[in-house]
């Protein structure tokens, strides 16, 4: 047992409570295996704050930031699964938005990781002509983009989506037929 | 003006440095990116073994009550995950490794005393870290062709130097994470390390060194010079 005095002592009781709650970080900390500091760091920051927009909002670009660091390190897997953790982060965000330019902005973030995110998809499912493209795959695509079409998005965002919508169709179409003009 | 170190004081800033260690040896900061490991059975035995050994020797004094067990058991993770860091990656060089360490445990076990003991563990940290993170990378290297080359015998090559040695190259602040991590294990066993001397009247034998002219026999068992003293 602790012994009175220890109990007492108010350098014994506080490191007792830093040591709890360091204990509680270092398990947070590789359970969920953060690859970087700012990765932690906004992390951290939505479960400190789990119902607040700015967060929300900055986990979805840091995660943006850390798919594109992976993309240029040539680690397209990470790089998709970076994507589908700033869209989750952005559709949260909107969830939490107070004002239509923070649900705007919010969905931008969403449509942007959306998109980039099936640009990859479609390059990964893109075989040689002899060989049959992998179509779960571009049929996945295809259903995350047309819930961007279907959403009110700027202009810019919207004539993207439009035109990945339509390069999604195209390739899946069977054999030849994708290159032929519909 | 410092507060005075009280056991209790010792105990609780032992573990806090036992666990910032456990949690830097753990992160493994790899080319390919961050990996947190967990040290797995190997490791914890080790440990276990490890605890024992630096307790019976009195490298570690446990301070009185329930939060000189806490230090222990913060302790023993800090081994664990060192153990994880210092040996090498899965394959058959960590089984020779494992395999002769447990075969030398003895003589730990009979080192005379526990600045012996302490000059033992730090040589033997000093080879597991030339073994982990100079012999295996530059021979994974240097032995057959990468990856890739030589129509398909780079990738027949990298299956067997895998089968020696898993393929884990640390980036140079990963390795200064786990110099850190073993200075930190270090200050928390400088704060269990009671000034040396013989054993006070009334404190456990283990805890202080051996008297003039005691020597250890194969075993750990006291065997002294003088006649009549025996001890363990």
């Amino acid at each position: 047992m602790i012994s009175p005095e220890a109990r007492r002592d108010p350098w014994v009781a506080g490191g007792v409570v830093l040591l709890a709650l360091l204990t509680l970080g270092a398990v947070l900390l590789y359970r969920s295996g953060p690859q970087s500091v700012a990765e932690a760091r906004s992390r951290s920051w939505v479960a400190v704050r789990p119902d607040a927009f700015g967060p929300r909002v900055g986990r979805a670009e840091e995660r943006l930031g850390a798919a594109a660091s992976s993309l240029q390190a040539g680690d397209t897997a990470a790089a998709m699964s970076a994507y589908a953790s700033a869209a989750e982060a952005a559709t949260a965000a909107r969830d939490h938005a107070e004002t239509d330019a923070q649900r705007g902005a919010a969905t931008e973030l969403w449509a942007r990781a959306v998109l980039d995110r099936a640009a990859l998809m479609l390059r990964a499912a893109d075989t040689p002509w002899w060989r049959r493209d992998n179509d779960p795959l571009l049929q996945e695509a295809l259903t995350e983009v047309e819930r961007v079409v279907a959403t009110p998005t700027a202009p810019a965002t919207r004539v993207r989506a439009g035109e990945m919508a339509e390069a999604l169709r195209r390739k899946l179409r069977p054999g030849p037929l994708e290159w032929l003009p519909r | 003006m410092a507060p005075a170190l009280t056991p209790a004081r010792r105990a609780v800033a032992a573990a806090l440095l036992f666990l910032g260690s456990a949690t830097l040896a753990g992160a493994h900061l790899l080319d390919g990116g961050v990996r947190y490991r967990t040290g797995g059975v190997v490791e914890g035995i080790f440990a276990l073994l490890l605890t024992y050994v630096l307790l019976l020797r009195g490298v570690w004094t446990r301070p009185a009550g329930a939060l000189g067990w806490v230090a222990v058991v913060y302790g023993t993770a800090a081994n664990a995950q060192l153990l994880e860091f210092l040996l090498p990656p899965p394959g058959i060089i960590e089984w020779l490794v494992v395999a002769v360490l447990a075969l030398t445990a003895w003589s730990a076990l009979a080192a005379g005393s526990r600045v012996r003991l302490v000059a033992s563990l730090a040589s033997l940290a000093l080879l597991l870290a030339v073994l982990r993170f100079s012999v295996i990378p530059v021979l994974r290297d240097r032995i057959g062709p990468a990856p890739g080359e030589a129509f398909g015998l780079g990738n027949a090559a990298e299956s067997v130097r895998g089968l020696f040695a898993e393929r884990e190259r640390f980036r140079p602040a990963g390795e200064l994470l786990g110099v850190l991590a073993l200075g930190l294990w270090a200050a928390g066993t400088r704060l269990l390390w009671t000034p040396g001397g013989p054993v006070p009247a009334g404190a456990r034998g283990v805890d202080a060194d051996p008297p003039q002219g005691y020597t250890y026999g194969p075993f750990g068992n006291g065997v002294s010079d003088a006649p009549g003293q025996a001890g363990g």
